[in-house]
């Protein structure tokens, strides 16, 4: 009975995913498939799903086909192959108020008890954990870039605000940010340009950023008082 | 036969002085119209009734209309005494006396004004029969007057020159006590002869440079006739010592089975132009013990805007209502009997019952109402409700929802909220039982009250709301909690052999692994939305649908301090699919500690906007810890994220707090 | 019984908070013209600080100081003492920067520096160019200062008159200024106002009143102006200016009478004014004013 449910679940998957075919390919080029941990090699001629995502390293890239479009990321690169589409503003809208929606709410009542039992010993903490900085991070943004470049400004922003939630460590990462920032500006979405640039403005700024972002606030604010 | 009343009246009298606000129906009318008073109490007690009480409220036109309460009374008849006191805050008239003088003082400018009050503040009455045609009695009334004026004056000094304006102020309060006599010779003829400022007494304060504005209190006395010379035509004179008069009539008419009376009268007063003053039409309605009068006073010279001063300044006024100032008014009068009952204030339109009872969700019941009644307010005043109500089979006494007030006429839905009672019942059947829905206001009984059947469902009954679970969760929470420290303490040195951040996440993996090795089958998915099974009856059968797996695995979590919460992925065709995501407390920048694929987890801000890794997990999948993983986190990434679902409320999260 | 009295209590208030209170019943006294307004103003706040006294202006626009950057005053001053009256024409003009604050020791200001910025004259006759004098409070002595330059020229008592001040008519102004052209207006001057002061009581026996009367022309506001004086005072003190419609007469309120200063002063100085502004040469920063000044002087019964 249960792989039959587990079946079903993958085909459903399945049915609607993308086929992406690797055209050309140079270096070291990964993809780590669906849910799986695994990352492998990939060559000429593989085919993708957007269920993957494909990481370059240096001095490498992968030109991928899709029904005869062709779409490069270049070296340095992670890309989740999901985003490699067309969306519209109203769906880039939902994907980013989701952001809210999935919070947890705040609750006021506490009769579930959240510490009913502490288990082993706080002493014995094993100190020796190592939380490695990942390059994951960086390489996603870098592909989100490329999205952008490439047409697919909504996809991109998605795929930075998800990176930017997942890999804390780069959102401090001021040029890229304001690229992103930027990127809503140009959809017109002002308010949510505003919220962002306030937010980099909270970074730490070279008098230079500080310059441009300060800017940006007051022509943002200025625009949405006309609207 | 005609009763043969005398009374007296302590008549007294506004001055003109006689003038009544009730529109001076004759004294021979009183025993089928009943207005309480001083002029006019006697009659109104050879009645049976003892208490009697009276209301007026006129509507003055300054030029605005302004409605004000004339008086509130209360008067008792014990035997042949009657006693009657009053409280008349609509007994008053004021005056401002603009200077047209600004003063500026430092950029702020100040007019300067003189303020005139004047007040009746109460009264008492007593009134004794002594014969059944002859009464006597008295009345003593307080009056309150003040008199203030701003003035300006200049400072002068070394250091500062300054303008100032202080308001000088004068009161005075006095007492007034009169006395009166009422004969009634015929059956159709009535005198009586009462006094006006008979007494002062109690005077204290006075205006001292300003005495001439000071209430006129010149004694005198009024004669009043009362006379029916043709059954239901009633005439009746007063004449005043001063020379004024009134002249009036009364027709009294049977209309639809209720006494109808109108009348008119003229008036002159001494102090006032031109020879006739004014009139006063009136109108008065009594049916069974309740009468309404409605009074117009309407002067023959047209009082509007400002006037002016001089004759106050000269004059003085000699009545606080009826003077050279007084406007038109039109006044409702209402005089009320003991006799009245409490009738119901409040009605039932109907009550619709939301939902059926499900025991398991008592908590909901305190907050979401099991019912919502349409309530009238058949009265003629705002009301306060108290709903209630009681379900034979699942409430141990009446519940009280909170009150709510209805404005006079309205129709309002009324909210009825109750509490499950755990001794009344094991809920083990489901029963049709019968709800008793109550209205009560002022008194101590139901104004109305009515019976519905409503489902009381047994404990495992759902109503298919994924949100609801989570009271199916709480249901055997110390169960879990027990059956939890279990299991980790079993495991405890490989728990003590993980690192601090990812022991939730390991504790969640053990117990999971743990949890599948005990069951042993799956039902289809949501086999039925109609019932769901408690944790430790999962435990017991060692299986269940999705609800019921998700259910018992967020309560094993959720007992140890592990946020869960239920994933509603819904779909069109109705089979929708429910699992768990749940929090490992680790920070985005820890994930590499779990996995490298960041789609198998997913964030969301706590309650301190901080990001926390949640994992969604089948709990269907009964395999181990990370396929049910993988397979939730797949279906999840698709379907919520991919999907916009939970933008577009295709998925839905339920925490569970 | 009791759910009766409850019942009635109910009503009661509701009724209580239903119902508005009545306004007064506005009254007037019909003597009074309905549209004489009364405005009174203190004109000497801070006897500690400045030195008041009349000037030409009588107003107080000189004294203690101004706030404007220039003013052009043109006055013709009738002054009254039982039988002999004593006719005067003034004019000066004030040029003042308004970024120089002239202070006190202790910060206080005084008032602004005013400029010489060229030669003025009224018609064709040259004013003088005098130093601006003021005088103020330091530490209980008077002390004089100079703020500037003051064009003006006026009549001393008994000097003849270099001319008479022509009502209802009007009065060149000419500046020369040191740079640019010369610059050239007609001042529009008011009809003269002629008062009457009549006093009734003593301020002892506490019924002292004073009623002012003067030729009303129905026009513009007219300003009295109520001052103390000493008979070997040289100038009036300025008290308070009451500010009426030109309805011709008013009486002064008595509370106000009640209070001045007779321990102080002896006499009185009732100073009647008709003022006609500029309008198209006046702005916020510049006043161009002609006025009829009567100032009665009378002894304190």
């Amino acid at each position: 009975m249960k792989q039959v449910i587990i079946i079903i679940m993958f085909i459903s998957t399945l049915v609607y995913s993308q086929q992406f075919k690797v055209d050309k390919i140079r270096g070291e080029v990964l993809v780590q498939r669906g849910t799986h941990e695994e990352f492998s090699p990939l060559k000429k001629g593989d085919l993708l799903s957007d269920n993957d995502l494909i990481i370059t390293e240096s001095n490498s890239f992968i030109q991928l086909d899709k029904d005869g479009s062709k779409f490069i990321l270049d070296e340095n690169s992670a890309l989740g192959l999901s985003y490699l589409k067309k969306i519209t503003i109203n769906e880039l809208l939902l994907a980013l108020a989701m952001e809210e929606i999935r919070n947890v709410k705040p609750s006021n009542n506490n009769e579930l008890s959240k510490n009913t039992a502490v288990y082993g010993e706080e002493a014995n903490i094993d100190k020796t954990v190592e939380i490695k900085i990942n390059s994951l991070g960086v390489k996603k943004i870098n592909g989100a870039k490329q999205l952008a470049k490439n047409g697919y400004k909504e996809s991109a922003i998605i795929a930075a605000k998800e990176t930017y939630r997942k890999y804390p460590h780069v959102s401090k990462i001021v040029e890229d940010r304001i690229y992103f920032a930027d990127l809503l500006l140009s959809l017109e979405l002002n308010n949510e340009a505003l919220e962002e640039f306030s937010t980099i403005s909270m970074l730490e700024l070279t008098q230079k950023q500080k310059n441009y972002v300060d800017t940006k606030v007051e022509k943002i604010k200025l625009s949405l008082i006309s609207e | 036969m005609i009763l043969l009343v005398f009374l007296i009246t302590v008549s007294e009298s506004f001055s003109q002085q006689s003038l009544e606000i009730y529109g001076g129906y004759s004294k021979l009318l009183s025993s089928k119209f009943r207005l309480n008073s001083f002029e006019w109490n006697s009659m109104n007690f050879n009645r049976t009734i003892d208490w009697e009480f009276t209301f007026s409220g006129a509507l003055f036109q300054e030029p605005e209309f302004v409605s004000d309460i004339m008086i509130a009374s209360i008067g008792k008849k014990l035997g042949d005494h009657y006693l009657y006191a009053r409280y008349s805050p609509g007994f008053r008239k004021r005056f401002l006396l603009n200077t047209d003088t600004l003063v500026t003082i430092s950029d702020t400018v100040k007019v300067l004004n003189s303020n005139l009050n004047y007040s009746e503040k109460f009264g008492f009455g007593y009134n004794y029969q002594f014969t059944s045609n002859f009464s006597a009695g008295f009345s003593l009334r307080y009056f309150e007057q003040s008199y203030s004026q701003d003035n300006i004056y200049f400072y002068f000094s070394d250091s500062v020159n300054t303008l100032i304006t202080i308001t000088d102020e004068w009161s005075k309060e006095h007492w007034r006590g009169d006395v009166g006599v009422s004969y009634q010779p015929f059956n159709n003829l009535i005198l009586s002869l009462n006094s006006y400022n008979l007494f002062i007494l109690g005077e204290t304060g006075g205006f001292t440079d300003h005495q001439n504005l000071e209430l006129n209190v010149e004694k005198g006395a009024v004669l009043s006739i009362d006379y029916e010379p043709i059954n239901n035509l009633y005439l009746l004179t007063n004449v005043e010592t001063s020379s004024s008069f009134i002249l009036g009539s009364n027709i009294k008419l049977n209309l639809f089975n209720t006494n109808l009376a109108l009348g008119f009268l003229i008036f002159h007063d001494e102090y006032q132009k031109p020879f006739i003053a004014g009139f006063q039409p009136s109108l008065n309605f009594s049916y069974k013990s309740l009468n309404f009068n409605l009074a117009a006073t309407i002067y023959s010279e047209p009082r509007k805007g400002s006037m002016p001063a001089d004759d106050l300044l000269n004059n003085g006024i000699h009545n606080i209502i009826n003077n050279q100032y007084s406007y038109n008014s039109v006044s409702a009068n209402f005089n009320l009997a003991l006799n009245f009952k409490p009738e119901k204030n409040v009605e039932f339109v109907d009550v619709k019952i939301i939902n059926a009872i499900f025991p398991t969700f008592a908590e909901e019941y305190l907050t979401e109402p099991i019912a919502i009644g349409k309530v009238v307010n058949i009265s003629d005043k705002s009301i306060s409700v108290k709903p209630s109500s009681f379900i034979q089979a699942a409430n141990d006494e009446i519940v009280y929802s909170p009150t709510i007030t209805i404005p006079p006429g309205d129709t309002t839905d009324v909210q009825f909220f109750t509490i499950i009672s755990e001794s009344k019942s094991d809920y083990n059947k489901r029963e049709i039982s019968q709800v008793d829905f109550y209205l009560s206001t002022i008194y101590e009984e139901f104004d109305d009250n009515l019976q519905k059947p409503i489902l009381v469902n047994d404990k495992n009954s759902w109503d298919g709301r994924v949100k609801n679970l989570r009271y199916f969760v709480k249901h055997d929470i110390l169960e879990s909690n027990h059956y939890s420290k279990n299991i980790l303490r079993e495991n405890y040195q490989a728990l003590q052999d993980t690192p601090q951040p990812v022991r939730d996440f390991n504790r969640i993996k053990i117990l999971f692994d743990n949890f599948v090795s005990k069951m042993q089958y799956v039902s289809d998915p949501r086999a039925s939305v109609e019932y769901v099974q408690f944790p430790t009856q999962t435990m017991e059968v060692k299986g269940g649908d999705c609800d019921d797996l998700s259910v018992a695995f967020s309560s094993i979590l959720e007992s140890i301090g592990i946020q869960t919460a239920f994933v509603d992925y819904i779909s069109e065709d109705g089979i929708s699919h429910v699992n768990l995501i749940i929090n490992t407390k680790l920070e985005p920048e820890e994930s590499n500690l779990i996995t490298k694929n960041d789609k198998k987890f997913f964030l969301r801000k706590n309650n301190s906007e901080k990001d926390e890794i949640w994992i969604p997990i089948e709990t269907t999948s009964l395999t181990d810890f990370n396929t049910a993983w993988e397979i939730g986190a797949e279906k999840f990434h698709s379907e919520a994220i991919e999907n916009y679902g939970l933008a577009k409320s295709k998925v839905v999260i339920y925490d569970i707090y | 019984m009791k759910r009766l009295l409850k019942y009635l209590v109910l009503i009661l208030i509701i009724f209580t908070f239903s119902c508005d209170e009545p306004a007064p019943t506005e009254i007037y006294i019909p003597e009074v013209p309905s549209n004489a307004q009364v405005d009174i103003e203190v004109l000497s706040p801070e006897p500690d600080l400045y030195v008041y006294q009349n000037g030409y202006d009588s107003i107080g626009y000189v004294a203690p100081t101004p706030s404007n950057k220039a003013i052009i005053n043109l006055s013709g001053i009738t002054n009254t003492y039982k039988n002999i009256t004593v006719k005067r024409t003034s004019a000066f003009a004030l040029f003042v920067d308004k970024s120089k604050k002239v202070l006190t020791p202790n910060g206080r200001l005084i008032g602004y520096n005013s400029k010489y910025i060229g030669k003025v004259n009224f018609n064709d006759i040259n004013a003088l160019s005098l130093p601006y004098r003021v005088k103020y409070r330091w530490l209980g002595n008077v002390v004089d200062t100079t703020l500037g330059w003051v064009h003006y020229f006026a009549q001393k008592n008994g000097q003849s008159l270099l001319f008479p001040f022509p009502y209802n008519s009007s009065i060149k102004f000419k500046l020369d200024p040191i740079i640019g052209n010369d610059i050239v207006f007609d001042i529009p001057t008011p009809y003269e106002i002629i008062g009457y002061v009549r006093t009734r009581g003593k301020p002892e026996d506490d019924n002292f009143e004073i009623s002012l009367h003067w030729n009303s022309m129905n026009e513009r506001d007219i300003a009295i102006v109520v001052g103390g004086m000493n008979s070997t005072d040289v100038s009036p003190f300025p008290l308070y200016k009451i500010r009426v419609k030109d309805t011709g007469e008013i009486s002064i309120p008595k509370s106000l009478l009640k209070t001045f200063p007779y321990g102080r002063f002896n006499q009185l100085v009732i100073s009647f004014v008709r003022q006609k502004f500029a309008v198209n040469l006046s702005t916020t920063d510049q006043v161009v004013v002609a006025q009829s000044i009567h100032n009665i002087k009378i002894d304190v019964p």
